[in-house]
């Protein structure tokens, strides 16, 4: 598949590819299209589709133009755009629609699509440039307009399908200059560059201004780099000086410009590379600048500013410039003017500039160059603007002449300014003096610069120039008044229009003659040439304009300005505009129009255009400029605060600044754009002009005197409302938030909780009062969140400006914490400080029960419930947390007392270290506590900053004093500082009543966890548990000595003997009923016995059941073994063979029998007890049982005479208890159990159920005492006695040892 | 001791020592003493199910004849034996419900007739001789039924929880139903110590019996 070209930068892309990998722009069509994504066979043709779109918005706005001027709608209907074409450079999609809109200036069948650019059609309507020129212009703004017209018409149908951005490229300009940002708006091609013989194209005639300047707005920013071949181009930096307008005849129609216009005219316009053509323009109205640009010949000399040189041309930004763009013809303009500007040479001096003042009467030679005559003349040594090609024979603008003449910001300003709106008619410039031109003077010829200025088109320019909305737009003055060689001006140049930020004066502008209201520097300051340009005579003083805030950008280093004399008299022609006069626009929205009575331009505040007095009272020692580096602070205290963690200082260094040029009073007109414009920085260093620098400079660097000025808070951090540059009517919720504030009336009163972190450090900020202790509670019921000030913050040092003082600096040391104003001991104050006055409250916080300043709590009520606590030994939990004091020694400035102490380095770098935190630093000093200082001064916060702060828990500050533990122990650890704060002494908890009304804990629980907390917190480390390792090491060792020596013993005692010990005595009824059962049998009486022990319990019942079966054995008793246990039938088997051994007369095979192992459990008995023959119908040795003697005769249970059941187990002599017995009949059931069963089988025997009862081994030694045989029984009975009297000899000891461990455990105060 | 039984005492010796070995902690010995009961009960028991109850219940039967009586407890058993097969496990819930059910039934009706009602007559037998409580038997006996009651009632008035216990419990005085449940606590006490006590007895008499046992057998050795 072939690749996707991408139509943006010609970078090929997979077929596949959405987007592009080069400028990640789409490849495919835009969203919205019908192609088929399931199609993939059927590829549309990108670059055909692409262009579809950019035809419909160029439509789209030819239709509104249509509309506007002979019956078109405003309103478009949006269409499909049409693509940007191919190889079109990478620029803004708002550029693109501006060309977008430029292309559409077309015929009405080629209605571009897109966005509603209704606005646009409303300033061309006003400035007439949809209106097509008249057939015979009648005087020169009319045939500016024509061919203005006429070359964009060329322009369109030539760069159809051309993206006006594919050739251009960025020009270089001044970084953050009012030219710089305006040429980035738009990229000029490989080829179009600023010329630097720029100032040749401003040297052309001046009469060819008059059919080059044309100051549309939309086609100034949109129509971009477009070359045109016979037009001169007016120069862009030119101040669109509007014509003389008469008082009554002309008013000012700036509110027909839309606002959203003006920007587009500051757009900066690129440069355009002479010898291509002119790419397409954005917009229908500003095409007419490209042609006009296009009509400077590009052979001109570049303009070669003597001053300087201008920096390197950047890369164009369109590396693949389409082949299809037709090259640019030779004399097509480029914006290589506009660099040229920049290199203008050095400013002519105060003694060439009188000359030209006083010539201010009269337009000066220069000036009347540009006065627009019939034919429309370029006037020599303004730039080569670009015409619509009617004017072939306009010769370029020499540019030599103007370049002495101008700055580059100044001819960047005036490029503003000619798309300001007009200015109103009260403060329009005075008329300038009309000066016949020279009569030998040949016609101005549009320099190549000049016609590569964008938006410069000679036929538009003169339709708009002919044309009442410029009038209206108050753009007269653009143009110099028109001018033959023999002639006068008609009418002296209108006022021009005030610049937007409201300068004192007005910029200066290329045409002096053309009236602009606000005084300006004279050009000699901005480095225009002498004698070239004369100030406009009698001009009108200018309303008292703010000063322009210092900046780098625009006041250049003293090194800079070296040489350079400013004039502090106003350049003629500049008028300065009190921005304070001026009025709103109908189109400025109405919430800022309420603003625009109130306006006032801050000193401080950026603005991209410093007015000429501010330039003039630079001096040339000293620009005024703030190093770029930072400034170490001045107090050695407080630098060492900040320089612990730092080990170089922040670079702010901005480039080397330009003077700056004001805009055009046409753009000091518009109020809103002053706004912006006031608050626009012109370079992103102007950002941080307000924020105050971070010092981390070493303390050895010297700090140079810091203005007054500095010491204000940054702007951005300024109460609302009271933005630098902004003191009109705050809105209502502006008002009722500061209404809400409490203003710090002094800062020696206020404690500060939060403090103004961007407060330079010369601002006096007294330290504020030590807040009071917190209140005493429980929790964080009294919390409060302290502020950086309260944590020993000095806020004004931690960005510190240059100190005023510019003291010398200790030598760099480690801070310490109390370097740090880090006063641990701060966080737990036992007192306030004296002199602390308390901070006021908010009233939320004034609700809360009130927490003393500066004095001891009262003392705490013993109870017998959990002690309340101390209110100087509390800290609350969030104080505790956030490690907060309530600093009062912020503001006061003062050094800390340990200042001289060395600490470890503090990884935050913050002088809000808790306690914990410098306590573990192994600084034990910090625990000391003690009121100290505060290290840092109070920082002045805005009012809205602080009613943020919760005043009330910066009060309740913890005492200063550690507090001591209460049981005298010495406290280490982290818990060192939170020792015996708690206090009091914990209660036992009973039914008693809550004591005091103080505040503390109140219900029974809260007591209790408070004197567990408190138990807890007072628990030193010596009362700490050892480790659970050791401990169970210890514990086994005990034990296996306990147990050794027990074993030990036994065995010694059996080896030993033990027969002095006494037999039992006393016999319990149930062994004697059970020897008394066996004893009455009658001989050869059938007994069933049932072993249903284990042998693990041998020991305990063998000695039982051999005592029993040796009394059976006597009797001649026929003795049947079974077992519902598996060891059963052994263990009979054993004890037959044990009886056999006793008594060997006893004839086990007729007298015994096994019945075996009975499975079944209870289930068995019961059969068991039911029907014994066919449960149990064969024996152990797998012989019927049934059929022996033991069992003749035998048909159920209760034939049987007695039933013995010998079971270690409760439950299997349940079992037999309540299965057998029921169907015993009387049988008596005897039970010989373990010594653990024998109680479970008490009630059975006290119910009458169990006859007989022998349980353990001492019923086994009375049973054997009984019978009168002592034997195993009575031996281990003696041992069991022994290891019985042991065992609790064993148990009484661990229990002395618990006791005493335990008691060890117990506080000693609780005893 | 004969020579026949010199082996089996010198080893009875030895693994009684193993036993003991426990007292250092657990450690392979006494996990192989341990094993090798496990091991020895098992297999005794498994050639004991088999003399015992499975030839001559079920081979015997078949032998005999008896197909029909033994077919049922045959089918059960393989049911039974089916439960070892996860796909039919289901199967063995039929005997297993049979035997769940026919020792339910059993112990139900033992616990109800053999230990219920007869301690409940016993009980109120103990009060049946308020005639005889002139004498001193008599009085004792009276006593110790009422004792007995008391103690019964007070016992399960410990475990009836009728007082849902707060998050937070606030200490108040202990109402009547307080101080039963204290006294039925204490004769549960008092149980469970004497059942405790009969434990460690039980635990003294085998210690003791080993110990004679080894030192029996290390006087044997001696001589």
């Amino acid at each position: 598949m072939p690749e996707t070209i991408c139509q943006i930068c010609g970078t090929p892309n997979p077929p596949d590819a959405v987007i592009c990998s080069t400028c990640h722009s789409r490849l495919g069509p835009p969203p919205g299209r019908t192609q088929s994504l399931d199609t993939p066979g059927e590829q549309p043709s990108t670059e055909k589709e692409n262009l579809e779109w950019l035809e419909r918005v160029r439509e789209l706005n030819a239709q509104d133009q249509l509309s506007k001027s002979g019956g078109f709608s405003a309103s478009v209907p949006p269409s499909i755009p049409t693509p940007i074409p191919e190889a079109e450079v990478e620029n803004p999609d708002w550029l693109h629609n501006t060309r977008d809109l430029a292309a559409a200036q077309k015929p009405p069948n080629q209605t571009p699509a897109g966005e509603d650019l209704s606005w646009l059609n409303d300033l061309r309507a006003s400035t007439g440039s949809l209106t097509p020129p008249p057939a015979i212009p009648t005087n020169a703004a009319e045939v500016l307009a024509a061919a203005a017209f006429a070359k964009h018409q060329e322009e369109m149908e030539d760069t159809e399908h051309l993206g006006e951005t594919q050739q251009l490229a960025p020009r270089s300009s001044i970084p953050g200059s009012a030219s710089d940002w305006l040429d980035k708006l738009g990229a000029l091609g490989e080829n179009e560059q600023l010329k630097p013989g720029f100032e040749d194209s401003f040297g052309s005639p001046l009469a060819e201004i008059g059919t080059v300047v044309n100051y549309d707005i939309d086609r100034a920013t949109g129509s971009l780099g477009k070359p045109e071949e016979t037009v001169v181009p007016v120069p862009a930096s030119l101040e669109p000086v509007p014509p003389p307008i008469e008082p009554a005849a002309t008013p000012p129609v700036v509110e027909n410009i839309p606002p959203a216009q003006v920007p587009e005219a500051t757009a900066p316009r690129p440069e355009q590379v002479p010898g291509q053509s002119a790419a397409p323009a954005a917009g229908l109205d500003l095409a007419f600048l490209d042609s006009m640009l296009a009509e400077t010949p590009v052979a001109e000399a570049p303009f070669e500013h003597e001053a300087g040189v201008l920096p390197s041309q950047p890369t164009p930004i369109n590396e693949n410039v389409p082949s299809e763009v037709p090259s640019a013809p030779p004399s097509e303009p480029s914006l290589s003017w506009l660099q040229e500007l920049q290199n203008l040479p050095e400013p002519q001096s105060a003694q060439t500039l009188e000359p030209s003042i006083e010539a201010a009467a009269s337009p000066p030679s220069e000036i009347l160059e540009f006065i627009p005559t019939t034919p429309p003349v370029v006037a020599e040594g303004m730039p080569k603007m670009d015409f619509s090609g009617e004017q072939p024979g306009v010769p370029p603008l020499p540019a030599a002449e103007l370049s002495s003449q101008f700055t580059s910001e100044e001819l960047d300003a005036r490029l503003l300014n000619q798309f300001a709106p007009s200015i109103p008619e009260e403060i329009k410039a005075p008329p300038t003096p009309s000066v016949p031109p020279a009569p030998s003077a040949p016609p101005p010829q549009p320099s190549q610069e000049l016609k590569s200025m964008p938006g410069f088109s000679s036929t538009g320019l003169t339709g708009f120039l002919g044309s009442d909305a410029l009038a209206e737009m108050g753009m007269e003055g653009i143009l110099p008044p028109e001018r033959t060689p023999a002639s006068t001006p008609a009418s002296p140049p209108p006022a021009p229009p005030p610049i937007a930020p409201a300068r004192e004066a007005a910029p200066p502008t290329i045409i002096p003659s053309l009236e602009i209201p606000a005084a300006q520097p004279p050009m000699a300051q901005a480095g225009f040439p002498d004698g070239s340009i004369q100030p406009p005579a009698a001009a009108p003083k200018p309303p008292a304009a703010q000063p322009i805030m210092e900046d780098p950008l625009f006041h250049p280093p003293a090194s800079s300005l070296e040489g350079i004399q400013l004039s502090e008299e106003p350049y003629a022609g500049v008028q300065s505009v009190d921005l304070g006069s001026l009025q709103p626009s109908e189109e400025t929205p109405d919430w800022l129009k309420q603003y625009a009575s109130e306006f006032k331009v801050d000193e401080n505040q950026a603005s991209l255009f410093p007015s000429q007095e501010e330039l003039s009272k630079v001096p040339a020692s000293d620009s005024g400029i703030p190093p770029a580096s930072p400034q170490p602070p001045a107090a050695p205290s407080q630098t060492e605060k900040y320089t612990a963690d730092v080990s170089a200082p922040l670079d702010f260094t901005v480039p080397e600044p330009q003077p700056v040029v004001p805009a055009a009073a046409e753009i000091q007109n518009q109020d809103w754009l002053n706004t912006v414009i006031n608050e626009t920085p012109a370079s992103p260093a102007d950002l941080f002009k307000d924020v105050e620098e971070p010092r981390f400079a070493a303390p050895e660097e010297e700090l140079p005197a810091q203005p007054a000025q500095d010491s204000k808070p940054p702007a951005w951090v300024m109460e609302p409302g009271q933005h630098s540059g902004f003191t009109g009517p705050l809105p209502d919720w502006l008002q009722e938030l500061e209404g809400d504030q409490e203003v710090r009336s002094s800062p020696e009163g206020q404690e500060e909780i939060i403090p103004d972190l961007f407060v330079s450090p010369s601002s006096a900020t007294p330290a504020a009062p030590e807040p009071e202790p917190i209140e005493e509670r429980i929790g964080i019921e009294a919390a409060v969140v302290p502020g950086l000030s309260d944590l020993g913050i000095q806020t004004e040092n931690l960005f510190q400006s240059p100190e005023p003082q510019g003291e010398a600096l200790p030598p760099r040391k480690e801070p310490s914490l109390e370097d740090l104003g880090i006063h641990p001991e701060e966080f737990f104050p036992s007192k306030e400080p004296p002199g602390e006055t308390p901070l006021p409250q908010p009233d939320w916080l004034s609700s809360l029960p009130a927490m003393q300043d500066g004095a001891e709590p009262a003392p705490v009520q013993p109870e017998p419930g959990p002690s309340q606590f101390k209110k100087d030994e509390t800290p609350s939990a969030a104080a505790s947390v956030l490690g907060v004091k309530a600093i009062s020694q912020a503001s006061n400035g003062a050094p800390p007392q340990n200042a001289g102490k060395s600490s470890p380095a503090v990884p935050f770098g913050m002088e809000s270290l808790p306690d914990w935190i410098s306590a573990e630093h192994g600084d034990g000093e910090s625990s000391d506590g003690s009121p100290d200082q505060p290290a840092l001064a109070q920082a002045e916060m805005p009012g809205w900053l602080e009613a943020l702060k919760p005043v009330g828990m910066a009060k309740a500050a913890l005492s200063t004093s550690q507090p001591a533990t209460p049981s005298g122990t010495p406290v280490t650890g982290s818990l060192k500082t939170t020792t015996g704060s708690l206090g009091g002494k914990p209660s036992a908890p009973a039914t008693s009543q809550v004591a005091s009304p103080a505040p503390g804990p109140k219900t029974e629980n809260q007591k209790q966890y408070a004197a567990m907390m408190e138990q807890v917190l007072t628990r030193g480390p010596a009362q700490a548990a050892p480790a659970p390792g050791k401990k169970k090491r210890s514990r086994k060792v005990l034990w296996i000595v306990i147990a050794g020596l027990a074993v030990i013993l036994l065995l010694i005692l059996a080896a030993v003997g033990l027969g002095f010990l006494p037999l039992p005595q006393l016999f319990s009824t149930e062994t004697v009923t059970f020897y008394n059962t066996i004893e009455t049998l009658p001989p050869d009486a059938p007994v069933l016995i049932a072993l249903e022990y284990s042998p693990a319990f041998s020991a305990e019942l063998q000695p039982v059941s051999e005592a029993v079966m040796e009394q059976l054995a006597l009797k001649h008793a026929r003795v049947s073994f079974i077992s519902t246990q598996p060891a059963g039938p052994i263990l009979a088997e054993q004890l037959l063979q044990e009886i056999h051994n006793v008594n060997p007369s006893y004839d086990l095979a007729a007298n015994t029998a096994n019945l075996g192992y009975l499975a079944g459990g209870s289930t068995a008995l019961q059969g068991f007890s039911l029907n014994p023959a066919s449960v149990t119908q064969t024996g152990w040795d797998g012989q019927p049982a049934w059929n022996k003697n033991a069992l003749a005769g035998i048909n159920n249970l209760s034939q049987f005479a007695a039933i013995l059941v010998i079971s270690e187990n409760a439950d299997i002599s349940r079992d037999w208890i309540e299965q057998v017995q029921p169907k015993l009949g009387g049988v008596p059931l005897l039970i010989a159990t373990s010594a653990q069963t024998g109680p479970l089988l008490q009630p059975y025997t006290a119910s009458g159920q169990v006859d007989g009862l022998v349980a353990g081994i001492s019923g086994a030694a009375a049973y054997e005492n009984i019978l009168g045989k002592p034997a195993q029984g009575s031996a281990l009975w003696q041992l069991y006695l022994a290891a019985q009297i042991l065992a609790v000899l064993v148990i009484l000891l661990g229990l002395v040892l618990r006791i005493s461990r335990d008691r060890k455990k117990l506080p000693s105060g609780e005893g | 001791m004969s020579n026949a039984e010199l082996p089996w005492t010198l080893a009875s010796f030895i693994l009684t020592l193993l036993v003991f070995s426990f007292l250092f902690g657990d450690n392979p010995v006494f996990r192989f003493t341990l094993a090798l009961l496990v091991g020895t009960t098992t297999g005794y028991l498994l050639v004991m199910l088999i003399q015992q109850f499975i030839g001559p219940k079920l081979i015997h039967t078949i032998q005999s004849g008896g197909y029909q009586l033994a077919a049922i407890p045959i089918i059960l058993c393989v049911l039974l034996m089916l439960r070892l097969i996860p796909r039919y496990s289901r199967l063995g819930n039929i005997s297993m419900g049979f035997l769940v059910g026919t020792g339910a039934a059993v112990i139900i009706g033992g616990s109800i007739f053999g230990t219920l009602l007869p301690q409940l007559l016993a009980s109120i037998r103990q009060f049946s001789s308020w005639r005889s409580m002139a004498s001193p038997e008599g009085i004792v006996k009276f006593l110790e039924g009422g004792l007995i009651l008391f103690g019964t009632i007070t016992s399960l008035m410990y475990f009836q929880f009728t007082q849902r216990q707060k998050p937070t419990p606030v200490v108040l005085q202990p109402n009547w139903g307080d101080r039963i449940r204290a006294v039925g606590k204490f004769f549960i006490v008092v149980t469970l110590g004497a059942v405790f006590a009969g434990v460690f007895s039980a635990s003294i008499t085998a210690l003791v019996s080993r110990l004679a046992f080894l030192w029996d057998t290390v006087r044997m050795f001696i001589g």
